[in-house]
């Protein structure tokens, strides 16, 4: 047995009890670092098909003790989330609804096992939760996130008028699929019944013809380069910045298909290139090749394992060197005092 | 969503492992505030993605049974959520042994021991409804729009392998026979990411709810979800006529089991058909 997994319990700022299990190695790293799971919007502590329950005790044998918990209003935990539709609550989470569950997880895993350094980690919502947090709590020492959005959800944003080339095509060759395959007459039912967005239906065929015939994008390149005039979190980029700035780890793993790898590259990586080269060093990109956004089949699931594995054995490695260059400063120092 | 809201007293909720053999499973149960009403309540979970989407409107509906005096036990099948495991040992046998274990753990924490409520949604009420058929202990029923054909229900869910196949790699590299085949042969097959072995899909497709009289003689509710002016499902008329004492409703709901724009962290008029039918026997 490498760990042992307990359920636990603690209250958030506003008072609700929050639920969560977590994962207690049998022989601790060496970095006393205690990694958090935060949760995917609303799919709670254990994330689609049980992820964070195969992540935790892969980590758990590397040596970290690990907590996933639910946030207010989700899962097994009190509180309410009051909004009536799904997409109102991403946008929510992108602009840190649980930021202050997330310090009250620390201040549990402080408070009950003196452990002052945590690697956050999440899919989704719970990525983007862990980013924001990191820039009010400083016990955060890495972030390790899988599929981060770097833009808003929201009823009142029109996600379509802000779709990357890539996710475009992507749902055009989607549509132009489902014509042959005789398994998606469902798709057929729901086009031919009024259901089927047909917006973005014809978004997604007509803008190839559009750039063909006007010979370029059909969209203005100031909307493309105004922060404003899009979907995009404006605080994703401080806060990714701000980890960089107090020399603080990021490590991003995206699935090859999934469209927010593609709002990464162009509403992010293309807009803060120069400054992006500045802190190289700092952080690092993995794109699991074909995965959905769930990871969903057993060798995307591994691929993302694996090199969280060896991320964080880079980490500790990393960190041992600064523990040992730490101790023999401190000999030094102690012998030049005697002397 | 008023019902949910006016619980005022907090509950007293305790999340706990309970031993089924070999493997531990994990639960909450929820103590009843202020007098117990002397029912106890037993909820099944979905299958695989579904358990997740419905997870708060098993918990609200857990803490209005509450708020009513009744204890309520809600636990995770070997290898779905908390419970040790993996998916792929999971069969309907272990299904309905964790259900046996669950319901005898509530039995020792409440001190109830017959009349037993168990509830379900889709293949969760399958379950509850075969269960029910096995357990003396047993004395209510409430099925939230059942499953009532097993086999076409497996095919559904091959369907999602199908949907992924054709997303990802642009073409069906293996088709339904295939799948079956390769199940067959001690392979899995994936769904939304749950790994679906033979036993489970072999045990679960041989199940038809319609066939036969119920043994299980108990107040039974079977309650369809759906839009406004939906005619019930023949397999549901079907399925109440085998219990002696079925009662079949509807409640205009979305499928709140599926991803869905809104966010269903209650489903009221279920909610209230099932109060009321709980509270008129």
């Amino acid at each position: 047995m490498t760990s042992e997994v307990l359920p636990v319990t603690f209250q958030n700022k506003a008072g609700h009890r929050l639920f969560g299990m977590i994962h207690r190695p049998v022989k601790p790293c060496v970095s006393g670092t205690a990694i958090i799971l935060l949760s995917p919007g609303m799919k709670m502590r254990v994330a689609p098909h049980r992820l964070y329950v195969d992540m935790a005790e892969r980590f758990v044998a590397l040596g970290y003790p690990v907590l996933r918990f639910d946030f207010y209003g989700m899962g097994d935990s009190e509180g309410e989330a009051e909004e009536e539709y799904m997409a109102d609550i991403y946008g929510a989470v992108q602009v840190g609804r649980y930021i202050d569950d997330t310090i009250a997880a620390m201040d549990w895993m402080q408070r009950t096992y003196g452990i002052r350094k945590f690697i956050v980690s999440g899919l989704c919502g719970g990525a983007i939760t862990g980013l924001l947090t990191a820039v009010r709590d400083q016990r955060i020492s890495c972030l390790l996130g899988l599929g981060i959005p770097v833009i808003l959800d929201g009823t009142h944003i029109d996600s379509r008028k802000y779709m990357t080339d890539a996710h475009l095509r992507g749902t055009r060759d989607s549509y132009v699929q489902k014509l042959w395959d005789l398994e998606a007459w469902q798709s057929w039912v729901r086009f031919l019944t009024f259901q089927s967005d047909y917006r973005l239906i014809f978004r997604s065929l007509l803008k190839p013809l559009l750039v063909k015939f006007r010979g370029t994008n059909s969209t203005p390149p100031s909307a493309c380069h105004s922060e404003e005039r899009d979907n995009t979190n404006p605080y994703f980029a401080p806060a990714f910045f701000n980890m960089m700035s107090s020399s603080r780890h990021v490590y991003l793993i995206f699935s090859g298909s999934d469209r927010l790898l593609w709002e990464y590259e162009a509403k992010f990586v293309e807009r803060n290139r120069a400054k992006l080269e500045s802190c190289r060093s700092q952080y690092e990109i993995h794109v699991t090749k074909d995965a959905n956004h769930l990871f969903s089949f057993r060798e995307w699931e591994e691929d993302m394992l694996d090199q969280c594995t060896q991320w964080l054995h880079r980490l500790e490695v990393g960190q041992m060197g600064t523990v040992a260059r730490n101790q023999v400063e401190a000999c030094n120092e102690n012998r030049r005092m005697t002397a | 969503m008023d019902t949910v809201s006016a619980i005022t007293t907090p509950p007293i909720e305790t999340p706990l492992f309970f031993e089924n053999g070999v493997y531990r499973l994990f639960g909450i149960v929820h103590q009843p505030v202020g007098a117990p009403s002397g029912a106890a309540w037993v909820f099944c979970h979905p299958f695989a993605e579904e358990k997740l989407l419905a997870q708060r409107v098993y918990v609200s509906f857990a803490r209005l049974l509450a708020a009513r005096g009744a204890w309520v036990m809600r636990f995770d099948a070997m290898g779905n959520g908390d419970s040790e495991g993996q998916f792929s040992a999971a069969s309907v046998d272990t299904m309905l042994s964790d259900i046996d274990c669950a319901i005898h753990y509530l039995e020792g924490v409440s001190g109830i021991s017959r009349g037993i409520g168990l509830l379900g949604l889709r293949f969760g009420a399958t379950l509850a409804a075969l269960a029910a058929e096995r357990s003396p202990k047993v004395g209510r029923l409430v099925l939230w729009d059942p499953i009532v054909d097993g086999g076409k229900y497996m095919q559904e869910l091959l369907r999602i392998n199908l949907t992924t196949q054709s997303v990802v790699y642009k073409e069906i590299r293996h088709n339904r026979e295939a799948l079956v085949g390769m199940m067959k042969e001690g392979a899995t097959v994936n769904i939304d990411g749950y790994e679906l072995a033979y036993p489970c899909y072999e045990q679960a497709s041989a199940i038809n709810l319609k066939e036969g009289r119920k043994r299980f003689a108990g107040p039974c509710l079977i309650v369809q979800v759906g839009k406004d002016g939906q005619p019930i499902h023949p397999d549901l008329k079907a399925l109440q006529e085998t219990y002696p004492g079925g009662d079949l409703k509807s409640a205009v709901e979305e499928p709140f089991w599926k991803e869905i724009k809104r966010w269903y962290r209650a489903a009221p008029k279920l909610f209230d058909t099932t109060l009321a039918w709980v509270a008129a026997r």
